[in-house]
C-alpha cells in the first residue's frame, strides 16, 4: 500500500484558488519547502481536482474520471501528490480510496484513463502539506529552525474541515479532535489556544452559493469568539477558510464592524519564525495587516 | 423521486438527532432545520425544497457524516436534493458560473500571471484540460 520516505518527491497540487485568487501562498509554501529541502515538483496536466460540491452533486462519474486523471498525472510522472488546498486534498483522497478500495471502480476508470495511455496506480501517495511536515519533516526539524519564535502568542488553529474529513478517506488525523496542525502551530513557540468554536466550519462555502450574508454570520461567530479569547493570530491552511476569515473581515469594515485579527498562512508562520522578510513571504497581499504579529515577533526576539 | 431516498434511514434520523449540535449551521442560522426537510421528505413532498435556499447552506464539512451511526445523515439527503436541483437546473447563479469554468477551461479560474512574476514565481504549469475533455467525452 501506501509507502513513503522522508526523500519522496511530490508533485505540487496548487489548485485553482492559489494561483487565481493568491499567489503569494504559492510563494511562502516555495519559500519554506526550499529551505527544509522538501522534495517537489511542479507538473503539467493538471486540472481542477475537481470542486467537490459542484463537481459530485451534478455528475458523479466525471467527478471520479477528473480527480482520478488527476492522480495519473503524478503516476506517469513517478511521484507522489502534495498540496495546500484542503478541498483538493479531501477530493484526491476521497478519489484515491474509492480507487483502492473498489476493484471494479477501478478497472472502470482505468479503462477510461488507458484510451488516453494513462493509469492509476495504488502505491500513489497523496498528502496534504501538513501531513508532510507532521509525519515526514517532523516537529523536531521544524523546532531546529525556528530563529524568530512565536512565544507566548496567543495564536488560534483552524485547520479547516477537509483537512481532516471524511476520515475514512483522509485519515491521518482524528476527524472531530485533530492534534497535528496544533503541533505544528506549537513547534514555533506558539501558545495553541483553544476556543469553544475551534472546529466551527469557516462558512466560505454558503459564499459560493450566492449566501455572502449568512457566510458572514458564520465567520463573524468565530472572529468574535477569538477576540473573546485574546487571539492574536489566526492560523490556517486553507486557501478558501483564509478568504472567510480575511475578506470577511475586509468587508466587515466597511460596516464600521472591526475585528484586526491577522489571518496567517501556515507557511506565512513558518517563514517568519524561520527568519523571512514578511514582504518576502506576501504578507502584504492579505487584505487585514499582520503588522501587529511582526511587532510582537520584533519585540520578542530583541 | 421518492426512490433517491432512504426513507427508513431518514424516519430514525428524526429521532436520533444525535449530531445536531455538532452541526455547525444548524449551530449559527437560525432558520436553518433540516428536520423540517426529513418531515416533508417523508411525506413525499420533495418538490418544493428544490427550489428554497436552505438545500444549499449545507457545507458539505462531512460533521454528521462522521458522528452518524446510520451513515446516512442530513449532508446525504441535502447532496441528493442539491443534484436533483441541479439536473433540473435550479442551482444558484454562482453555482452555475462555477460549473461554466469547469466546462470551459477544465479549471475555477486562470493564474494571474502578471502578480506571479512580480512574486518571481515560475511560471504556471500547463492545464491539462484539452486530455481531460477527449477523456470525458470518449
Amino acid at each position: 500500500m501506501e509507502h513513503t520516505t522522508a526523500t519522496s518527491r511530490y508533485a505540487m497540487f496548487w489548485g485553482c484558488q492559489i494561483p487565481a485568487r493568491f499567489p503569494f501562498m504559492e510563494k511562502s509554501w516555495r519559500m519554506v519547502l526550499d529551505s527544509l529541502g522538501v522534495a517537489y515538483c511542479d507538473l503539467d496536466g493538471f486540472t481542477c481536482c475537481p470542486e467537490r460540491s459542484l463537481a459530485r452533486n451534478l455528475d458523479d462519474q466525471m467527478y471520479q474520471l477528473t480527480a482520478a486523471r488527476n492522480l495519473a498525472v503524478a503516476c506517469e510522472a513517478g511521484v507522489g501528490l502534495t498540496m495546500a488546498c484542503t478541498g483538493c486534498y479531501s477530493t484526491l483522497k476521497c478519489a484515491a480510496s474509492r480507487l483502492n478500495c473498489y476493484p471494479v471502480e477501478r478497472e472502470r476508470v482505468n479503462a477510461a484513463l488507458g484510451r488516453a495511455g494513462m493509469s492509476y496506480q495504488r502505491s500513489l501517495p497523496v498528502k496534504h502539506l501538513v501531513e508532510v511536515l507532521h509525519d515526514q519533516v517532523g516537529l523536531a526539524a521544524i523546532r531546529k529552525r525556528v530563529v524568530r519564535p512565536f512565544t507566548r502568542m496567543r495564536i488560534a488553529v483552524h485547520g479547516g474541515c477537509h483537512l481532516v474529513r471524511p476520515s475514512h478517506a483522509v485519515h491521518f488525523d482524528h476527524p472531530l479532535q485533530p492534534v497535528k496542525f496544533d503541533n505544528l502551530v506549537g513547534a514555533l513557540g506558539a501558545r495553541v489556544t483553544e476556543t469553544p468554536t475551534r472546529m466551527l466550519c469557516c462558512g466560505g462555502a454558503l459564499d459560493r452559493v450566492n449566501q455572502s450574508e449568512r457566510a458572514m454570520t458564520m465567520a463573524r461567530v468565530k472572529l468574535k469568539d477569538l477576540k473573546a479569547h485574546g487571539v492574536e493570530a489566526v492560523v490556517v491552511v486553507c486557501p478558501e477558510c483564509f478568504k472567510a476569515f480575511d475578506n470577511t473581515q475586509f468587508l466587515l469594515r466597511r460596516r464600521n464592524e472591526r475585528y484586526d485579527l491577522p489571518v496567517l498562512t501556515y507557511a506565512e508562520m513558518l517563514g517568519l519564525a524561520m527568519g523571512m522578510a514578511p514582504e518576502e513571504l506576501g504578507l502584504g497581499y492579505h487584505r487585514i495587516e499582520a503588522e501587529a504579529v511582526m511587532q510582537r515577533l520584533e519585540r520578542m526576539s530583541a | 423521486m421518492n426512490n433517491s431516498f432512504n426513507l427508513t434511514a431518514i424516519e430514525r434520523c428524526l429521532e436520533c438527532r444525535g449530531c445536531e449540535q455538532n452541526c455547525p449551521v444548524f449551530q449559527v442560522l437560525a432558520d436553518y432545520d433540516p428536520n423540517l426537510v426529513l418531515r416533508d421528505i417523508l411525506e413525499r413532498e420533495i418538490a418544493p425544497w428544490l427550489e428554497r435556499e436552505m438545500i444549499w447552506q449545507c457545507l458539505e464539512c462531512h460533521t454528521c457524516s462522521e458522528l452518524c451511526p446510520q451513515r446516512y445523515s442530513w449532508e446525504d439527503v441535502f447532496t441528493r436534493l442539491k443534484s436533483l436541483a441541479m439536473q433540473q437546473g435550479k442551482v444558484p447563479e454562482m453555482v452555475s458560473r462555477g460549473l461554466e469554468l469547469l466546462r470551459r477551461s477544465g479549471r475555477l479560474g486562470e493564474p494571474r500571471d502578471a502578480i506571479r512574476k512580480k512574486l518571481g514565481l515560475p511560471d504556471s504549469p500547463k492545464c491539462g484540460w484539452e486530455e481531460l475533455r477527449a477523456i470525458l467525452n470518449k
